[in-house]
């Protein structure tokens, strides 16, 4: 499953699909994981300066080549955290959308007294609790962990999520090891995820 | 923000982005005029005795237009431009950056637990005009302190569309008020004597003037909190800063000198006396003229805008512990958020039980919510503010002596030594006048006490940071920071990186 799904699973509750974060960090959360799905395909680069981008095929997937085609299509350089703002107003609904075509998520619909309510739940509670556990678990046993988990990590980290789940003991000196693990750009993704969080938290918009 | 239009991201960004008008209106919030007038201008006649507030209001406004030239020109070259406490550390170093966090922690913290003493005497006031009952201030201060709880942990902000419509409606019905009030001189003419500089440079009473009238217009240096949120950092903060600042002067300075008319110059202070406590002398004037509804408008603005600006400095309080928090100079468990709200829990909790305790300790002791708490902490609160405006301007200078970065002599030279020399002497003048502004004798201790505070935690602040300096240098580089400071190094180093997350 690719990054952004899972992380999607990972910030909404298995059962309901309710949000685990408040609107901003799910933005740049997931943001940030299609931006490591494209790191992953060596397409894009996250750096100090701002995110580098290669032309080449789009990816086989259509949600992450739209993201490349925004990419390409910038005439300069943008920094991580713009991107992450940007990405972060749609990615919750297009990573929603993709989901529920691979069959991970389904539309139920609910009448109300106004209107109908629609909202993304996921199709098996299994399955969608799946990424959370095996990351815990992963990180509670100090298990060799790949790239992608130690992506997840990192965002589950940067987002706050870390502080929903009761795992003190994997807190702290485990996680940070994990992160600091990754490749440079990906340390990159992660700390401006973190502080584009920390930011909304510390202004008013 | 320099990107071309072609732009699909800058031109979806700027969308979003805050325009002047906005910008302005959230600093304008945390001033709400009706309160600064009615309530610490007022008392300020009543404690003081002194008729000068207008031309006092009128100097300090050139002074701070003066600061902001150098404020804003700094914003646009340093990271966090929301808080005096970096300008001071990027300006003057950060022992003196963390002696100035906790100045301003303890600052913001009186003004805003000083607006539970006048939210409670007024609205007791109010209960009283309208319903005929008379419910304790303290009752209704911890109704408010409730809700302030309830909010700042949900992170509800006040809609920023109804606190523009509430700020209208009290910018407009001043005006009327003053429109009013100099049709209906009180000593059969208009007079000037509010501007005279006699009834302003009082031996012992013009430090107390000026520190009052400084926190009248505290909240104006909230612009560059938003420069990355603006459209255009350059342009919409300059512009929402000074147009707030003009605001202000104008209104400030219209209405404290239309009341002067309104009631004689001769009478103003012995008629702050009689209203000062229910901070309801500009309705009862109102009254007069226009009949009870009006007035009654205004006393029903005042409350509700008191409560607009306790909800605006608890969540600015509870941002900056939050933002000294995440940097390391406060517990680290203090910038712990509320996952699904995205609120400075931790810190804003604290903040709702120094709130509380504040109302407790004044309710048992039965000391006077509005001398005591609001005019007593809140005038304490505006002197922190002095100090921290004084202390920029210094940063400022120091700051572009080093390097120009293209700035013009007037705005990094001229115009912040002006205001330095102005804003120390100002200070110094405070000090002096302590005891005239708190109605005490010279020989009682608090007059010492209390402007002493800042004193002892700016040289905490100076010790803390020469601690972290030799014992935590990583932390001691970041200071200054604040919500920019992370935790993820992305730097290569991994057995040490884990020792800062730890730490």
């Amino acid at each position: 499953m690719p990054i952004a799904d899972e992380f999607y699973l990972m910030t909404h509750d298995d059962v309901s699909g309710d949000s685990r974060l408040h609107a901003k960090a799910v933005g740049f959360g997931l943001a940030a994981a299609l931006l490591a799905e494209l790191c992953m395909l060596d397409l894009v680069r996250p750096a100090v300066e701002g995110v580098a981008v290669r032309n080449a095929p789009p990816p086989a997937d259509a949600l992450v080549a739209r993201v490349h085609g925004q990419l390409l299509a910038e005439p300069q350089l943008h920094p991580v955290r713009d991107w992450l703002a940007f990405l972060g107003r749609t990615a919750e609904a297009d990573i929603a959308v993709r989901m529920t075509a691979t069959g991970a998520l389904q539309l139920v619909e609910t009448r109300r007294l106004l209107g109908v309510q629609r909202r993304y739940m996921p199709v098996s509670v299994n399955d969608a609790a799946w990424p959370t556990a095996r990351i815990i678990g992963r990180l509670r046993r100090q298990e060799e962990m790949s790239v992608e988990d130690r992506i997840l990590a990192g965002l589950t980290f940067a987002t706050g999520l870390s502080n929903t789940f009761a795992w003190d003991d994997v807190r702290g000196r485990a996680l940070s090891l994990v992160i600091a693990a990754l490749d440079e750009p990906l340390r990159i993704l992660i700390a401006e995820t973190e502080l584009a969080v920390s930011k909304a938290v510390g202004t008013l918009t | 923000m320099s990107a071309p239009p072609s732009s699909a991201l800058s031109s979806a960004l700027a969308a979003d982005r805050l325009g002047s008008a906005s910008v302005a209106s959230f600093a304008l919030t945390a001033a709400a005029p009706l309160m600064v007038i009615g309530g610490v201008i007022v008392a300020g006649w009543a404690n003081v005795q002194v008729i000068g507030f207008p031309l006092g209001i009128l100097i300090i406004g050139a002074a701070l237009g003066l600061f902001t030239v150098g404020y804003v020109a700094m914003s646009r070259h340093i990271r966090n431009a929301g808080a005096f406490y970096s300008y001071i550390s990027q300006g003057l170093g950060r022992p003196a950056g963390v002696g100035a966090a906790l100045v301003a922690l303890l600052a913001y913290n009186l003004l805003q637990v000083g607006l539970y003493g006048i939210f409670g005497a007024a609205a007791n006031g109010l209960l009283n005009v309208m319903f005929g009952v008379d419910i304790a201030w303290w009752i209704i201060a911890l109704v408010s302190w409730a809700l302030v709880t309830v909010l700042g942990m949900a992170r509800v902000e006040l809609n920023s569309k109804v606190l523009l419509i509430l700020l209208g409606a009290e910018l407009l019905i001043v005006l009327i008020y003053d429109l009013v009030f100099l049709a209906n001189p009180g000593d059969g003419g208009v007079s000037f004597a509010a501007f005279a500089p006699d009834n302003l440079f009082v031996p012992g009473a013009l430090g107390a003037v000026l520190v009052v009238t400084v926190t009248g217009f505290t909240g104006f240096e909230a612009g560059p909190v938003f420069s990355e949120e603006s459209r255009d950092a350059r342009r919409t903060i300059a512009l929402a800063t000074f147009g707030g600042l003009a605001v202000m002067v104008f209104v400030y300075a219209l209405t404290s000198w239309s009341l002067t008319v309104a009631t004689g110059p001769d009478h103003i202070v012995e008629q702050s006396i009689a209203h000062a406590a229910q901070a309801d002398l500009i309705f009862a004037l109102a009254g007069e003229h226009l009949g009870t509804v009006f007035a009654d408008i205004g006393n029903v603005l005042l409350v509700t805008s008191i409560f607009a600006a306790m909800v605006s400095y608890h969540n600015t309080v509870a941002r900056y512990t939050f933002a000294l928090a995440r940097e390391g100079v406060l517990p680290r468990p203090l910038s712990r958020t509320g996952a699904r709200s995205g609120a400075p829990v931790a810190a804003s909790l604290l903040q709702s039980v120094v709130g509380f305790a504040f109302i407790a300790v004044y309710a048992l002791a039965g000391w006077d919510p509005f001398l005591h708490l609001f005019f007593w902490l809140g005038m304490t609160g505006g002197f922190g503010i002095l100090l921290l405006l004084a202390a920029t301007s210094v940063a400022v200078v120091v700051y572009f002596v080093r390097d120009k970065r293209g700035e013009n002599v007037w705005t990094r030279l001229v115009a912040p030594i002006i205001a330095a020399v102005f804003l120390i002497w100002a200070a110094q003048q405070t000090v002096r006048d302590y005891g005239t502004m708190l109605m005490l004798e010279e020989s009682d201790p608090v007059r010492w006490i209390l402007p002493g505070l800042y004193l002892v935690l700016a040289v905490i602040g100076v010790i803390v940071a020469l601690v972290l300096r030799s014992g935590k240098p990583a932390l001691y580089q970041g200071i200054g920071r604040g919500v920019e400071a992370g935790q993820t190094k992305t730097a290569a180093n991994p057995a040490a990186e884990a020792d800062k997350v730890t730490a």
